[in-house]
């Protein structure tokens, strides 16, 4: 099976370059956090410290929220000016997703996953690109369909009509 | 208990390649597109619920990567639930 690269092996290069522009990218996200902070200030009612209190809690969420995107996004950015390429296995998602479901359902689920991210790879691995791009659109539809005639069946068994079996 | 035409299919395709366990994909390959894929796991479950296959987790080497496959088997009560559907299916072509 084809190895996926992690996001936190980085050469050397991409950390300075990520160093950078988590400075260069506070500098400008800390102008508009403060000019945030002075309008709350100034204009908004109610008590003063619950004013900078409110305004100090939300610039900062702000703050963290767009370093992390600009970031992430420089990382992308960089690595692919460098020829690597990030990737995340297809279905990453829909396991965290699995995670919150019950047993029954997660087996079904984490299989689906499985049978995908295999024959995905049998595809790359034979350098057919866009064969496995058709494979994860299908498993997707299949999954998205399985999940609709689930939620319809119970909206019958709501209603009083009887669910169709599969 | 009624076997549905896809749990049929596949005690079918488990029985027919000598009872040995098989994993999802592998039953979807060996249907020849005639299970969906949506569809396999669920179907299985069911199976394993009526006791007509059961199923294990594969073990997996830990310098192996991705996720381990669920193997499943056909048991007694699915041969015989097979047997059963098939003696009917021809008793019914006799008529």
């Amino acid at each position: 099976m084809r190895n996926f690269v992690k996001k936190k092996e980085t050469g050397e290069a991409l950390a300075k370059s990520r160093e950078s522009a988590w400075k260069v990218v506070g500098a400008c996200l800390s102008l508009p956090s403060l000019l945030f902070l002075l309008i709350f200030f100034v204009y908004s009612p109610g008590d003063v410290a619950l004013r900078v209190t409110v305004a100090i809690i939300y610039g900062v969420g702000v703050l963290i929220t767009s370093i992390t995107i600009i970031s992430k996004a420089w990382e992308n950015f960089s690595a692919k000016r460098k020829g690597t390429k990030f990737q995340s296995p297809p279905g990453s998602v829909l396991l965290k997703i699995a995670d919150l479901l019950p047993p029954k359902y997660a087996n079904d689920l984490i299989q689906n996953i499985s049978d995908l991210r295999r024959e995905y790879c049998d595809a790359l691995n034979q350098g057919r690109l866009w064969r496995a791009k058709v494979i994860t659109t299908a498993y997707y539809t299949g999954i998205s369909w399985t999940v609709v005639k689930w939620v319809i069946n119970r909206i019958k068994e709501l209603v009083g009509i009887t669910p169709s079996k599969n | 208990m009624l076997l549905s035409k896809t749990e049929a299919l596949i005690l079918q395709i488990m029985s027919d390649n000598g009872f040995k366990e098989r994993y999802g994909l592998e039953l979807l390959k060996l249907s020849g597109g005639k299970i969906k894929r949506g569809t396999i796991y669920t179907t299985l479950q069911r199976m394993e619920d009526k006791g007509f296959v059961t199923s294990r987790q594969e073990e997996k080497p830990d310098d192996v990567s991705g996720i381990p496959r669920r193997m499943y088997e056909i048991t007694g009560a699915g041969q015989r639930a097979l047997h059963a559907l098939t003696l009917i299916g021809t008793s019914l072509d006799m008529v």
